[in-house]
């Protein structure tokens, strides 16, 4: 039976790459979900008490909450980011087969994914904070790690923008970075307000507003393609879509990253593609897109070329460059005019 | 003794090797000779892995190895051990019992209820929501519940027939899979992630007390079948011979369905549809010990555990640092040394039945 699934399973997995790298506020454990969700936003990052194995004597619960991580090992490429952004990437000690960045990268052990990690491979690094963000794949493996000890914070992966600005906050306190934290917020913040500056003077000087029509372009944002799926506007790639002055063809209700039919993405004739479903890094895959989608030249984004295809990574990764996404997002919807 | 001699009646994928007379002696040495072989696959798969651990710093405790060992390997391979001779074991009962050499625990529609139990739950409750024992509860329950409704099905004229046993099984496997197909389509891609990895199935890590958990319902099926296995090997004659030698084939029959049903359910409960062993590892025990059920059902019990084991060790090492699905390990071993077989003893095979 599993092998009747094979292809969703395909399309599935390529989509997954963009979740795996959002990550969004945080709570500790799988295993605590009960607790966490009892006692309140106080006791984020609250290893389970089972793993309390090597704490020092007297007064664990206090020695918890102020331990500062020192060995991490981060699953989740969005998080890595984070963690080298706040400037504390010494401290990282592994990492996930998707941190496939080479400039940033020195040859850290890989872990696997944060949908499969190698449980032993990470604790192998003995490292005192592992990040990850929450899916039931990894939910046994996250178990597992805390029984043998290792905190393990989960950042929880509901993909807003506000989630985002809550895990860097979260990442920022764990590593002792508050400051750091704040300074890259305001940077993100900065960039953002920009990105929605220039899709307003971009729309206001499109003019000719008076009878309401809406006139943002239609932008589809797409994560995977067999299935089709698309960022809905709850997600942060559908709120990055809005800040910069598209109107998201994804309706919403469907979720934040709503299976949708080809004939209704046809049908709403979307001028702008931003297509992420295969990495940005694969050779030739460029070309396979472009072929994909210029199958159906009569949509406006293939006739009028405006079908995006290489940015994956920076759009996949909402960490500290989600700022500089934005940027290039309003760049593809608002082509800079040349004079 | 009421050893499955040679007979005309019987089909030959099922009993083609029970020629020779199980002897107190036989049966000796084949359970010895499998349980060493799982004893040294188990120690191995202890002793290998995706990280090198050093037995004696395991012992002494200096480094990670000791936790890694105890708080990974060991669980896992327990874990593979006990899941592995579950489906042989289910397998050797249900092969028998059907009198079809395809029946394996994929075919009964049991992992197709567990697997549409667990990915509805899945797809309805809150990501994050489930405790340990969550999923496993109500896969576990959907096996139960889908193994009763095929029983009830297959009933004709108030008997369990092997074939409509069967079809009913496929069907409703079928018919589980494009549901779960629907399921699937229905739900954002955050859920049809975990969706889609709990069909992939996969020795996870789970907590002792999980493990305590499922060795006592797979040791009680397992029980339970070696009990029957002298029935097997009359129900294996056809229904008629088996009646006429005093087996009560209606409750033989019921007793070895919801032993299989609880053997696979328990297993695919915690590690999701993981297919070919039950259908392997007794067709290549049956080759190499021969089809005397009374020493094939414990045998499989060690052949599962050996095999599955074996297959999640090269599953961690084989791409180390990453692993592969051990799904695909058990087809891609298992098929072709089976095939090997199958080829190398036809010939002999035809030519003493001519």
């Amino acid at each position: 039976m599993s092998r009747r699934c094979s292809r969703p399973r395909a399309g599935c997995l390529a989509a997954l790459l963009v979740i795996c790298i959002s990550a969004a506020p945080q709570r500790c454990s799988a295993a605590s979900a009960a607790e966490a969700g009892a006692a309140g936003a106080g006791v984020v990052g609250e290893p389970n008490p089972s793993s309390a194995v090597d704490q020092p004597a007297g007064g664990p619960l206090m020695e918890r909450k102020t331990r500062v991580a020192s060995r991490v090992v981060s699953l989740v490429p969005a998080l890595t980011e984070t963690v080298r952004a706040l400037g504390a990437g010494d401290r990282l000690v592994g990492v996930s087969d998707y941190d496939d960045s080479p400039s940033q990268t020195p040859s850290l052990p890989r872990v696997g994914t944060f949908l499969a990690p190698v449980v032993e491979r990470v604790l192998a690094l003995q490292p005192d904070a592992v990040l990850t963000s929450p899916t039931p794949a990894n939910e046994n493996a996250v178990r597992a790690i805390e029984r043998a000890g290792v905190r393990v914070v989960v950042i929880r992966n509901e993909g807003s923008l506000a989630a985002l600005r809550r895990a860097i906050a979260r990442v920022a306190e764990l590593l002792a970075r508050r400051r750091e934290g704040q300074r890259l917020l305001g940077a993100i913040d900065a960039q953002i307000e920009r990105a929605r500056g220039l899709a307003k003077r971009r729309l206001q000087s499109a003019g000719k507003d008076e009878d309401g029509t809406d006139r943002r372009p239609r932008v589809a944002v797409v994560v995977g393609r067999e299935p089709l799926v698309l960022a809905g506007p709850g997600s942060y790639l559908g709120e990055l879509v809005d800040i910069c002055g598209g109107r998201n063809i994804a309706a919403a209700g469907g979720g934040r990253w709503p299976h949708v039919g080809l004939e209704a993405m046809l049908a709403s004739q979307p001028e702008v593609i931003v297509d992420l479903s295969m990495g940005s890094e694969r050779l030739g895959s460029r070309e396979r897109l472009r072929s994909y989608w210029g199958r159906f030249p009569s949509m406006p984004a293939v006739a009028h070329h405006r079908l995006y295809v290489g940015a994956a990574d920076l759009f996949q990764r909402p960490g500290p460059r989600i700022g500089e996404a934005a940027l290039a997002l309003v760049a593809m919807i608002y082509p800079p005019v040349q004079s | 003794m009421t050893g499955a001699g040679p007979t005309t009646t019987v089909l030959p994928a099922v009993q083609a090797w029970s020629g020779a007379r199980l002897t107190a002696r036989s049966m000796r040495n084949g359970l010895l000779a499998t349980a060493v072989l799982a004893s040294a696959v188990v120690v191995l798969a202890l002793l290998f892995g995706g990280v090198s651990l050093s037995p004696s710093r395991i012992v002494s405790g200096i480094g990670p190895d000791r936790l890694i060992f105890l708080h990974v390997r060991l669980p896992r391979v327990l874990l593979a051990a006990w899941v592995g001779a579950a489906l042989a074991v289910a397998g050797a009962g249900l092969q028998p019992m059907l009198r079809n050499p395809l029946a394996s625990p994929d075919i009964i529609g049991v992992s197709g209820g567990a697997a549409l139990a667990a990915v509805v739950s899945l797809a309805l409750l809150p990501v994050g929501f489930f405790g340990e024992m969550f999923v496993p509860l109500i896969a576990f329950a959907g096996a139960v519940a889908s193994s009763v409704i095929v029983y009830r099905l297959s009933l004709v004229r108030g008997r369990a027939e092997p074939y409509t046993q069967i079809l009913v099984g496929v069907i409703f496997n079928t018919v589980a899979a494009s549901l779960i197909l629907v399921v699937n389509a229905m739900v954002d891609l955050l859920r049809s992630q975990s969706i889609v990895f709990w069909l992939m199935g996969g020795i996870e890590l789970h907590s002792y007390r999980v493990l305590v958990l499922v060795a006592v319902l797979i040791v009680a099926g397992t029980l339970v079948l070696i009990r029957e296995s002298p029935s097997l090997n009359l129900l294996a004659l056809g229904d008629e011979g088996a009646e006429q030698l005093g087996v009560d084939i209606a409750a033989s029959r019921r007793r070895v369905f919801a032993a299989s049903s609880l053997l696979v359910g328990a297993a695919v409960s915690l590690t999701g549809v993981i297919t070919f062993v039950g259908l392997i590892v007794p067709h290549v025990l049956r080759r190499i010990l021969g089809s005397d059920s009374r020493l094939l059902v414990p045998a499989s019990f060690f052949g599962g555990a050996a095999f599955l084991v074996l297959c999640d060790l090269v599953a961690r090492v084989a791409v180390a640092p990453s692993e592969l699905p051990v799904g695909a390990i058990t087809a891609l071993t298992g098929g072709p040394f089976f095939v090997y077989l199958l080829r190398r003893r036809v010939r002999p095979m035809n030519e003493s039945e001519q």
